[in-house]
């Protein structure tokens, strides 16, 4: 848990940091989010001690920082920067090796660790070798992040670790950034100047303006009820649409409206059920419960003997349970489909998403706000 | 080939530098062509060419045959003065250089210093240092030729490392602070090996300069193949001035290519390999 406590820091007559209060919950990521020059940076390097405030107090777990010896301090709190700044010098073993070589762990456990952190970053043993001159920028902050990681720090500050990394490479890292903090729940302060990102990420938010906090709240508090206009813009207009991106596809997973069968079943008998039951999809599953395929009687199609035809495909498409609603929006639109078939991520059927439930969820989110 | 070069030489050379020669008793060397200049009939200045440049390299084979445990000797000697001077003047500069590398006030003025002392003449220097070490009964010998080399030598390493420190990424740097590295730790583990390939261009320039400044050594009596090139000229040998200028030639070059060996294996890997 990290407590900031009425902490003002003035550069000169500037004042960066204006009587700053907040208190992050331990194992949460909370998204350090405004303007330029609204002292996000400053408020991030405090807990740190890479700048002492004026006034005020932080503490980690109870315990103020400034008790602390600021190089101990820092040997026990993860750092990530944009600039990443690995050691040119040092390959990538020995860049990550950095913190538990200054606390003089044995070479074994280092060695254990070091492969241990390379695998949670994505990133397989060949890569230990390199040099950061010989990496992508992607693999850099892959390997930057696992430096920080390296020796289990409780905290982790990040400051717009994948600001300069391109769009598609970001996506992949947010990802595998997500899944890494699934696992190791550390408490994580993440400066962004980046919305989706704020929102994709974390679980707190907190908005900063002209040094002061704005509001701090979790993602969906913040999107449901903005505090002011000022937050109101940081978010854009299509807030409603960004709430669906906190939301996923099993919470909205629908049992009925189709019928499944088994990979075999004869087609005349498929055509006679579905007629039977009023509904046009069948999902074809296989033994293990796996989504192999659907039919559907096409009723754009033109009639042939006075019956409309069914239609089998091997490949359709799909979501996973984990697919937020704007994706699977957005799928929507591209497939031209309005109901599309939710799987587990091993491949398992379970269920169906329909555009109403999307919509609903929106006409909903647009009520809140009026409230 | 040969001719050409030769031919071109020989313009810039006063007359008595292949000619007189012979006044010089124990050296025996031929007397250069003087004919036809003297009868001042034009002649073919082909075959005048030719002829001077024929005499030369006679010389320069009695030279080398007269001469070769001199030149050796020499040799070494020149080898030695630098030898001494250049690890001096890097125990001063490098030192210097990473005390002024956090202090830019007083990096300005130690640069300027070094800097001045650079454009003062070789000659004088050494002339200088000859005075200077006078009182102590070491105005003579290897003292005055070192200490100038010395001084000579301190601007290339002292800015260059002054330099490389302070061009280390801002990132690295902040990386470092934040992972907790102290000051001595962020200057030995970071800082000097990254500057390492900038200081030892400084500590090559300073050696070619060197060599070749070290040419005056012989006119403090610390020898050195210097003692060729003015003896060269006091006797109006040019083969003799030749062979000694390309030797310290060949000599510089050969301590370039020494050095820039030394600088890529001291480099660090990561610093060599690029990306792929
Ligand atoms: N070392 C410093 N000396 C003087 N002023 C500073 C210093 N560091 C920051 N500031 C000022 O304090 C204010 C806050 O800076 P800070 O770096 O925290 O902003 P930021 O929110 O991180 O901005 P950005 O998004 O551009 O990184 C700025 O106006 C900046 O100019
Ligand atoms: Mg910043």
């Amino acid at each position: 848990m990290i407590e900031y406590r009425n902490i003002t820091k003035r550069f000169g007559e500037k004042i960066a940091v204006n009587n700053l209060n907040m208190t992050l919950e331990k194992g949460t990521i909370t998204m350090l989010i405004g303007p330029s020059g609204c002292g996000k940076t400053t408020s991030l390097k405090m807990v740190n001690r890479l700048v002492d405030p004026d006034e005020g107090d932080i503490l980690i777990n109870g315990e103020s920082v400034f008790d602390l010896d600021p190089v101990k301090l820092r040997r026990s709190i993860g750092y990530v920067i944009q600039e990443i700044g690995l050691f040119p010098h040092y390959s990538v073993f020995d860049n990550i090796a950095t913190l538990p070589r200054l606390h003089n762990w044995d070479e074994k456990k280092i060695k254990d660790r070091v492969y241990e952190v390379l695998d949670m970053v994505t990133l397989d043993e060949s890569y230990a070798d390199k040099y950061p001159s010989q990496l992508s920028g992607g693999e850099r902050q892959r390997v930057g992040l696992a430096r920080a990681l390296a020796a289990d720090p409780e905290v982790l500050l990040m400051d717009e670790p994948f600001g300069a990394i391109d769009p598609i490479n970001r996506l992949i890292l947010q990802q595998s950034f997500l899944e890494i903090q699934e696992e190791i729940k550390k408490t994580i302060i993440f400066v962004t100047h980046d919305i989706n990102e704020a929102i994709q990420l974390g679980d707190k938010i907190a908005i900063m303006n002209q040094g002061s906090l704005v509001q701090f709240d979790t993602v969906s508090e913040i999107l449901a009820n903005p505090e002011n206009e000022f937050v109101e813009n940081l978010l854009g207009h299509d807030r409603n649409l960004k709430a669906l991106s906190l939301k996923k596809a099993r919470d909205y997973i629908k049992k009925e409206g189709y019928i499944t069968v088994g990979p075999d079943v004869d087609k005349e008998a498929i055509r006679k059920e579905l007629e039977e039951k009023d509904l046009v999809l069948a999902y074809i599953i296989d033994s293990r419960g796996r989504l192999k395929g659907r039919y559907y009687i096409d009723k754009a199609a033109r009639k042939v003997d006075g019956r409309y035809p069914l239609v089998r495909e091997t490949r359709p498409y799909h979501v996973e349970r984990t697919t937020s609603l704007t994706e699977t929006l957005s799928r929507m639109l591209e497939y031209g489909e309005k109901v599309l078939p939710v799987v587990s991520r091993n491949g398992r059927f379970r269920g169906v998403i329909d555009l109403d439930s999307i919509f609903e969820e929106v006409k909903q989110a647009g009520t809140a706000k009026g409230a | 080939m040969f001719t050409p070069v030769l031919s071109a030489l020989s313009c810039f050379m006063p007359q008595s530098v292949f000619g007189l020669d012979t006044l010089f008793y124990p050296c025996p060397f031929k007397a250069g062509v003087r004919s036809g200049y003297i009868d001042s009939r034009p002649e073919n200045p082909q075959d005048h060419l030719a002829a001077k440049e024929a005499i030369l390299i006679e010389n320069l084979m009695l030279f080398l045959k007269y001469y070769n445990e001199r030149i050796l000797l020499e040799f070494l000697q020149h080898l030695k003065i630098i030898g001494v001077s250049i690890p001096i003047s890097i125990l001063v500069s490098v030192p210097i250089g990473i005390y002024i590398s956090s202090r830019p006030r007083i990096a300005k003025i130690v640069i300027y210093i070094a800097g001045i002392l650079m454009t003062i003449p070789s000659l004088a220097l050494f002339g200088i240092m000859v005075v200077s070490f006078a009182p102590w009964g070491l105005g003579l010998g290897m003292v005055p030729a070192v200490t100038a080399i010395t001084i000579y030598s301190l601007l290339p390493i002292t800015r260059n490392t002054y330099t490389a420190l302070n061009s280390v990424p801002a990132g690295v740097l902040e990386a470092a602070k934040g992972m907790g590295f102290s000051k001595r730790q962020t200057l030995w583990k970071i800082r000097i090996p990254l500057s390492i390939p900038v200081i030892m261009a400084g500590v090559r320039t300073s050696v070619v300069l060197g060599v070749s400044v070290a040419t005056f050594a012989t006119l403090v009596g610390a020898g050195g193949l210097g003692y060729f090139i003015f003896s060269g000229i006091s006797r109006s040998n040019f083969a003799m001035v030749l062979a000694g200028a390309v030797l310290v030639s060949a000599l510089g070059i050969g301590v370039n290519w020494f050095f820039m060996q030394l600088e890529i294996w001291l480099t660090p890997r990561g610093l060599r390999v690029g990306r792929k």
